[in-house]
C-alpha cells in the first residue's frame, strides 16, 4: 500500500465548544433510592472556595460526538463491515488481553488506515490489525467536561475562553482573578520559603458586581418526578391481554402487587451555557475526522440522558485556535450545520483520504482489508 | 546551567495516584522522544537504550552524579492540595452495531467478564492550582519543551491535568535534592544519609520509571505537598 497520507505531519489544534441547552440536560452521577443526582465536579469559585459545579464528561462527548458519530461515519463512508472484537478496538475503546507490544510501525500503519481511532487511541488485542501482540496506541485528543457557565465557575471559563461571559463581567473579572492569583501565589511561597509581594487591595466591589451579572449554578437547576403506573392494572389495557383475569384487589398477593414507580430527577434546565476546553495534536486529516463527526453529530444534536423524554436537544459552536490562526470552526444546530472555511477545508482533506481509501478497498490484494478483518 | 523555579498552572484537577508525580524529567524525556517521532508505546530495555544517547543529548537538565550513579537534577513536584474528589469513568460495549460482522459467531457478547467486560471505575482527582518543580537546568530550552505540553497526570484524555501555562523563574538556591533541609526527591538509600521523617518505597527514581532497571529502595520525600484543605486559594 502506498498513500501518500503522513500521520506524523501534526499541529496543536485547540477547540472552544460552547453547548447552549434547548431542552433540559439529565447526565447522572449517583442514584439515592429512587432520585438521582447531577454529576458534579469540584472548582475554585471566586471567593477561593471549593464548590460543586454541574459538569457533562469529557468522556461520554469523546464517546458520543467522536467516537460513536465519527467512527460509524468512517465505516460508512468505507463501507466495510467489522468483527465484534474490532467492533469494540473502534467503539469501545479495546482492551489489553495479553502481552503488549511496542512496534513503532504498527503504529504508523494504524495512525494512517484509520485517523479516527489515531484521535481517539485504543488498546489493541492481540490478533487484531493482523498483529499478535497487544499494544496501546495513544490517542491525540484531550477533551473536557462540559462545565456550566455560571458564578462558581467564571475564573476557569474567563481563563479558558472569556466571549462566553457576559461583555460587562470582563473587567470586574479580570481584576479579581489577577488579585486572587497574587493571593495564592503568596501563599504558596510563603509554603515555599520564597518572598513575594504582598496583595492588599479590596475585591468586594467586583464580588458584587459579578454576583448580579452571573446567575449562581443552583439557578439552572430544575428537578422533576416522573410517575410509571402498572398497566396489569389499567382495565382499559388489560383487554388486550389473553387469559389474564383482571386482579381483584381484596385478593391482592405479595406476587401481584402493583410494579409502579415514582422517581425524582436533576436536570439542567434549558437556555442554560456549557464549556468544554478540546486540545489536540493532529494532522489536517484526523481534523476533517473531527468535522466529520461533528457534522454527523448534527443530524441528531443530543447529549446526556433521557433523551427520548423530551431532554438532551442543544445547539454548538465551536472556535479554533492554531499558532497564530484562530476563529470559527463550526455551528451546529438541529436544524443545520454551518462550517467555516477551515473545518470546509479539513473536511474535504478527509473526504479526498476517504476517496484513495475506497480504491485500496477495491483492490483485494490490499493489506487495509487484511488489516480491518484481521 | 541555572537554578530554576518551574511552575505549571493547573486549569482542571490533576489524577496521580502517589504525591511524586508528575515528574517533570519525564515530561521532558517524552517531548523530546514525541518530538523525533520515537515515544514506545510500552517500552523495553532496548528501546530505552536506542534513545539514551538523543536523550543524553536533548535534555536541558543538569547530569549529577553521586557514588558513580547518575540522575537527572530535578525535584519531585511541590504543591499546596486544596481539595480532593473522586469521580468515576465508565466503558461499555456500543450497541449500535449496524457495521457488525457477526460471521459464523452467537451473536451476543458477555459484558460481566472476559475481553468485552464493563467498567465503571473511580478517578481519583486532586484540586492544586501550581505544581512547583525546582531544578539545575538551561532555562529556555526547558520552556520551549514545556510549552508544547497541555495536560499532565492521568487521564488527560478526559480533559484532567489542564495546564493553563507554565512559567520558569531563576532561583538562588539549588532545591532539587534538598529543600530547607528536607529531601524534595526520591532518592537511593544507598546513595544518601537518612533523611528525618522519610519513608522507604521501591521506586523508578529516574525516567523510564517503570523499568525494573530504574527501581530501587528510595528515601521518599514527605514534606512536598502540603494537606491542609483549609487553605484558601
Amino acid at each position: 500500500m502506498s498513500f501518500k497520507y503522513d500521520p506524523s505531519d501534526r499541529q496543536r489544534v485547540r477547540f472552544h465548544v460552547v453547548i447552549r441547552l434547548l431542552q433540559p440536560l439529565s447526565h447522572i452521577s449517583e442514584s439515592v433510592g429512587n432520585q438521582t443526582n447531577l454529576r458534579t465536579t469540584k472548582l475554585l469559585d471566586l471567593e477561593g472556595e471549593q464548590t460543586e459545579v454541574f459538569a457533562l464528561s469529557g468522556n461520554s462527548l469523546r464517546n458520543r460526538i467522536l467516537r460513536r458519530c465519527g467512527l460509524d461515519d468512517f465505516l460508512e463512508q468505507v463501507g466495510v463491515q467489522v468483527s465484534p472484537i474490532l467492533h469494540h478496538t473502534l467503539f469501545c475503546g479495546g482492551a489489553i488481553d495479553g502481552g503488549t507490544g511496542s512496534d513503532l510501525e504498527l503504529d504508523r500503519r494504524i495512525r494512517q488506515l484509520l485517523p479516527g481511532l489515531s484521535v481517539l487511541g485504543t488498546a489493541k488485542p492481540k490478533g487484531v490489525f493482523a498483529s499478535n501482540n497487544a499494544q496501546m496506541v495513544p490517542g491525540r485528543i484531550c477533551v473536557g467536561d462540559a462545565i456550566l457557565v455560571c458564578a462558581e465557575s467564571a475564573e476557569y471559563v474567563y481563563h479558558q475562553f472569556p466571549p462566553v461571559l457576559p461583555d460587562k463581567a470582563i473587567a470586574p473579572l479580570s481584576r479579581l482573578v489577577q488579585a486572587r492569583e497574587q493571593a495564592y501565589r503568596q501563599r504558596a511561597n510563603q509554603w515555599l520559603g520564597l518572598d513575594s509581594a504582598p496583595n492588599t487591595e479590596s475585591q468586594d466591589d467586583d464580588l458584587r458586581v459579578l454576583e448580579e451579572l452571573l446567575p449562581r449554578a443552583t439557578e439552572w437547576l430544575t428537578w422533576q418526578q416522573k410517575i410509571r403506573q402498572d398497566s396489569l392494572k389499567d382495565p382499559n389495557l388489560t383487554r388486550h391481554l389473553s387469559d389474564v383475569p383482571l386482579l381483584d384487589a381484596t385478593t391482592e398477593t405479595k406476587a401481584s402487587k402493583s410494579q409502579q414507580m415514582i422517581m425524582g430527577s436533576w436536570f439542567v434546565q434549558a437556555g442554560a451555557t456549557l464549556y468544554s476546553y478540546w486540545s489536540a495534536e493532529i494532522t489536517r486529516v484526523e481534523e476533517g475526522f473531527i468535522a466529520a463527526a461533528l457534522a454527523k453529530f448534527s443530524t441528531a444534536p443530543y447529549l446526556g440522558g433521557q433523551i427520548g423524554a423530551g431532554c438532551g436537544l442543544c445547539t454548538m459552536n465551536i472556535w479554533y485556535q492554531c499558532e497564530n490562526d484562530r476563529g470559527e470552526f463550526m455551528q451546529i444546530s438541529p436544524s443545520a450545520q454551518m462550517f467555516s472555511d477551515r473545518a470546509q477545508e479539513s473536511y474535504t482533506k478527509y473526504q479526498d483520504y476517504l476517496q484513495e481509501y475506497r480504491q485500496f478497498l477495491a483492490d483485494a490484494q490490499s493489506d487495509i482489508r487484511k488489516m480491518l478483518h484481521g | 546551567m541555572d537554578n530554576l523555579h518551574v511552575i505549571a498552572h493547573l486549569s482542571t484537577p490533576l489524577v496521580a495516584f502517589d504525591d511524586w508525580s508528575p515528574s517533570l524529567d519525564a515530561l521532558l524525556e517524552f517531548q523530546i522522544l514525541d518530538r523525533l517521532g520515537l515515544v514506545s508505546p510500552n517500552p523495553t530495555i532496548a528501546d530505552a537504550e536506542r534513545v539514551a544517547p538523543i536523550v543524553q543529548n536533548e535534555m536541558p537538565l543538569e547530569r549529577r552524579d553521586i557514588d558513580g550513579e547518575w540522575y537527572w537534577a530535578v525535584s519531585s513536584p511541590h504543591y499546596l492540595l486544596l481539595g480532593e474528589d473522586t469521580q468515576r469513568y465508565r466503558k461499555r460495549w456500543d450497541y449500535h452495531d449496524r457495521h457488525l460482522r457477526w460471521g459464523k459467531m452467537r451473536q451476543s457478547v458477555d459484558t460481566q467478564a472476559g475481553h468485552y467486560k464493563s467498567y465503571d471505575l473511580p478517578r481519583y482527582e486532586r484540586l492544586i492550582r501550581t505544581i512547583h518543580w525546582f531544578c539545575v537546568g538551561h532555562r529556555e530550552t526547558i520552556l520551549h519543551l514545556v510549552e508544547g505540553i497541555t495536560h499532565i497526570g492521568k487521564k488527560r484524555s478526559q480533559g484532567c491535568g489542564q495546564v493553563a501555562r507554565w512559567d520558569i523563574e531563576p532561583l538562588e538556591q539549588d532545591w532539587h535534592l534538598w529543600r530547607d533541609g528536607h529531601l524534595a526527591r526520591p532518592m537511593p538509600i544507598h546513595l544518601i544519609p537518612p533523611p528525618n521523617g522519610a519513608s522507604i518505597l521501591n521506586w523508578g527514581w529516574k525516567p523510564p520509571v517503570f523499568l525494573p532497571e530504574n527501581k530501587t529502595l528510595c528515601y521518599m520525600p514527605t514534606e512536598n505537598i502540603c494537606r491542609s484543605h483549609l487553605v484558601m486559594a
